[in-house]
């Protein structure tokens, strides 16, 4: 196991933070990945099959706290991508009335990160948890560097168990079909920009910027309405960073990047062996 | 052999039930008597001892349980008549006939709208858990979820249903009509043919007799319509 001294802490502001890459950016910041086939991702459109989204203008707030799902901690790791991917699957393996499992973001993040610390495409993490299935927090510990060689083959094997189904994940287009997501009861994972103003005010908004970074967050089931602007929960995992582990973005922070790529699960995991399963 | 017990059950029910003067509705004194039946009420099927007034099952309003679901044979007559009532009951799949003596009581509990329970000792008694494990299964076509009624819907989302039917030994899970535990299950395939949001209750390889149904359109009534399927 290969332990790495990493950089400045994360989530202060102003600190760097890149944890995304962006599909082109794996060449120039000399990332050496297969060409791994991108998973194909059915739209939120698709799901909706022709129903309508909500319209945000007459949208009541709501916030519907969702219990039992830890608030994560990635310490000085670039692995947002994988906590919040996996805070959205504990979250809906809760919701269908699974047993909560604790994973590990660092075993999927050596998946998908090239053997660099410098963040993830949300979309290869989707493709190795459909493939190869996410270890357990007790195999591979959630907060330290491992390179995907290191991976125990006896963890490996356990994970197989905990594949993403392929039905599983929307992708989302736009503001309007990610809060028609959250309020539907779909577990979301989000990018939105980092830079120089991401520390949340006192009611948990985080400003909109411009900065270089960006971040991974998972939808936090909750939305309201400040001066006529729509916002949507976050959870994010610093720990108890913001709200308690949850702050608020509008629509700029989300979507005013290069490349917002969001996401909706559901359904997430067959688990054969999960002890509420109907036999 | 495996009917037996709940047979006793629903007799004693029957013959825990006592009248009141002609014109008020009499009711069981046990309107916290939990109900065994897995496919609706009783049917009366015969009355001797005189033509009562009216005949019905009627189900004892929540605020007024103790446990989680009771029901009640009303009959009104003339004070003093005892009747024979005879009920066929659908347990398991399977017709019994109970019959128990109901007697239109000349002294009367204050008619009110509906009497209070009885008192008892400590918080309420609790069905016994079954021994077998019983899967509630609600399947929903979630590409329709956004036009389902709120109800239907926050149940869906729900975190506490599960822990409301924990205790009943029920394990509560919910799935979309295209996963392949739906597809390829008995539960499911039967499940999708009703079109709509619909619940199974699974046990023992089989589904249980009068299901899938239709998903109640609450947490409330679905905790209760699924208790009053597998409490003996």
């Amino acid at each position: 196991v290969s332990l790495i001294l990493r950089r400045a802490p994360v989530g202060v502001p102003g600190s760097p933070l890149p944890a995304i890459i962006a599909n082109g950016e794996y060449r120039r910041l000399g990332v050496k990945l297969s060409d791994r086939p991108k998973v194909a991702i059915r739209t939120f459109r698709d799901y909706l099959a022709g129903n309508p989204i909500l319209d945000l203008a007459t949208m009541q707030p709501y916030d519907l706290p969702v219990v039992g799902v830890p608030i994560r901690n990635q310490g000085q790791l670039g692995d947002c991508v994988c906590n919040a991917l996996i805070s959205a699957v504990e979250e809906e393996r809760l919701f269908a009335g699974q047993t909560l499992q604790a994973f590990s973001p660092a075993a999927l993040y050596a998946l998908v990160n090239g053997g660099s610390d410098n963040g993830s495409d949300p979309r290869d993490a989707i493709t190795e948890w459909q493939s190869k299935g996410l270890c357990l927090a007790s195999d591979v510990p959630p907060d330290t560097w491992i390179l995907a060689a290191d991976l125990p083959p006896a963890a490996m094997l356990t994970a197989l168990r905990f594949r993403g189904s392929a039905l599983a994940v929307y992708q989302i287009a736009n503001f309007a079909e990610l809060v028609t997501a959250d309020w539907l009861g779909f577990g979301t994972t989000l990018t939105i920009n980092v830079g120089d103003n991401f520390g949340p005010d006192s009611s948990g908004l985080v400003g909109v910027t411009n900065g270089p970074g960006n971040h991974q967050m998972a939808g936090g089931r909750g939305y309201r309405r400040v001066n006529g602007r729509p916002q949507l929960k976050l959870r994010q995992s610093w720990g108890e960073w913001g709200l308690a582990g949850y702050c608020y973005a509008e629509e700029p922070s989300i979507l005013g990047q290069q490349q917002p790529l969001m996401f909706a699960y559901r359904w997430v995991l067959s688990d054969p062996l999960d002890v509420t399963n109907p036999v | 052999m495996k009917d037996h017990p709940r047979r006793i059950a629903l007799a004693f029910l029957l013959s825990a039930i006592v009248g009141s003067a002609a014109g008020f509705a009499f009711r069981s004194r046990r309107p916290d008597l939990p109900l065994a039946l897995t496919a609706g009420p009783a049917t009366i099927v015969t009355v001797t001892g005189g033509a009562p007034a009216k005949v019905q099952w009627g189900v004892t309003p929540a605020p007024l349980r103790q446990t989680p679901v009771g029901q009640s044979l009303v009959i009104e007559g003339p004070a003093g008549t005892t009747y024979q009532v005879t009920a066929a009951v659908l347990m398991n799949g399977d017709v019994g006939l109970l019959t128990s003596s109901v007697t239109i009581c000349p002294t009367l509990p204050a008619p009110g709208p509906v009497p209070g329970p009885l008192p008892g000792p400590g918080p309420a008694p609790v069905g016994p858990v079954p021994a077998q494990k019983v899967w509630a299964l609600a399947v929903f076509d979630t590409s329709q979820q956004i036009s389902l009624p709120p109800g239907q819907l926050a149940l869906y989302k729900s975190q506490s249903v599960v822990a409301a039917l924990a205790p009943l030994g029920v394990v509560y899970r919910h799935y979309d009509v295209n996963d392949p535990a739906v597809t390829g299950s008995v539960w499911g395939i039967a499940a999708v043919r009703l079109q709509k949001p619909a619940l199974v209750l699974w046990t023992n390889k089989a589904i249980m007799p009068g299901f899938p149904v239709n998903l109640p359109g609450n947490e409330h009534d679905l905790v209760e319509f699924v208790t009053k399927a597998v409490q003996p």
